[in-house]
């Protein structure tokens, strides 16, 4: 199993074999200071947001450990997402959902929104999908709908509202522009 | 929606006058009632023939409008309504911003502010292709039910627009639609060399 450290709110993998590996095997984490990695090729360790790892530690794929070697377990890394994500379960939903059908999931904080969510991967797909969160109750508003269609014309790719349902299902409605 | 916003070349109803009874707004004349008809304005309830709020006051805007017996503006007409009904300010910007793009837009369904829309051209001839609703500030919908609303205007076999009414009265639109985010089929692992 690929080991991982947990340093403050990320996990890095030392390990350059283990990084690339998990890397290429769905754009997982990114390598320290290869902003745009080509394949593989690179020799940086890999940081994963807690997240990823979350998913990959129940997953059985990532075993973490502090800095001390304390190993964490699954359900620890799922506490400390709680504590470091809001709505960390809503969000944790969507990700779960659209990794598990094969999309490459991955934070979309540079684009003002939870996830960028790839078909073929970062570098690849010519723009991503632009998906936020929104729990069943929370309120859409004509600020919400502006900024989201907003995204979705300036980044060319559907902007998407997810909205985690009962039973782990999720409601996807996307937005575009339309020229009355 | 390739087609530019035509401009309102349809030769619009002549001098309607209207009675107030209550808070409604009805029609008596059976030749004017008729020409409404055709337009898209108004609708038969029972034995009156009654324009909606938001239609009279486009009405009244392009002074084809007079109340019988009273010194009506638009204005007052406004305040009278508004007695009624708080939101027909939205309902009003967006309608009036639907009809001068030369849509034909109807009452809507109850999903909130909304409105059927007919494509140009289409009125009385196929149904309404597009269900708009108003979002404006201070009048939100949960994510819950807007996903509702949402699937049950595809499962009419309509599209769903949202617009958006910003603070001045302008409105911007944005269409709604399910995504299903089925097995992605491309492989996303990276060969190594």
């Amino acid at each position: 199993m690929i080991k991982g450290r947990l340093v403050g709110s990320r996990i890095v993998v030392w390990d350059i074999n283990d990084s690339r590996q998990l890397y290429g095997s769905g754009y997982y984490g990114k390598p320290i200071g290869v902003p745009k990695p080509k394949g593989t090729e690179f020799d940086a360790p890999l940081v994963l947001d807690l997240m990823e790892g979350c998913y990959l530690a129940e997953k059985g794929r990532l075993k973490i450990s502090q800095p001390d070697g304390k190993a964490v377990t699954p359900a620890e890394i799922k506490k400390i997402c709680k504590k470091q994500y809001v709505d960390f379960d809503d969000k944790y939903l969507v990700f779960l959902d659209l990794r598990g059908k094969g999309y490459v999931v991955t934070p979309g904080i540079k684009f003002g929104c939870d996830f960028a969510v790839y078909e073929r991967g970062p570098g690849i797909d010519h723009a991503p999908y632009l998906v936020q969160v929104f729990r069943p109750t929370d309120e859409l508003t004509a600020t919400g709908v502006v900024l989201a269609g907003r995204l979705a014309t300036t980044v060319k790719k559907q902007f998407i509202l997810a909205i985690p349902k009962a039973g782990k299902a999720v409601d996807y409605v996307g937005f575009d522009w339309w020229r009355a | 929606m390739s087609v530019p916003p035509a401009p309102e070349k349809q030769e619009e109803v002549q001098a309607v006058e209207a009675r107030i009874s209550g808070s409604r707004i009805l029609v008596d004349d059976v030749r004017v009632q008729d020409e409404l008809r055709t337009r898209g304005y108004g609708e038969k309830e029972g034995d009156d023939y009654v324009l909606k709020p938001y239609e009279a006051l486009y009405l009244m805007q392009a002074k084809r409008l007079t109340v019988k017996g009273k010194e009506m503006t638009f204005d007052s007409l406004f305040e009278f309504l508004l007695k009624h009904d708080r939101n027909i300010m939205t309902r009003f910007l967006v309608y009036r911003d639907l009809k001068s793009r030369g849509y034909v837009a109807k009452e809507g369904f109850g999903f909130g502010d909304d409105f059927r829309v007919y494509e140009r051209g289409e009125y009385e001839k196929k149904p309404a292709k597009y269900v708009v609703f108003g979002v404006s500030e201070g009048a939100n919908v949960s994510a819950k039910d807007f996903a509702g609303a949402v699937e049950e205007i595809e499962k009419m076999g309509k599209d769903a627009v949202v617009a958006v009414i910003e603070r001045r009265g302008e409105v911007i639109y944005y269409k709604a639609s399910r995504m299903r985010f089925a097995q992605n089929k491309h492989d996303t692992s990276i060969p190594g060399k």
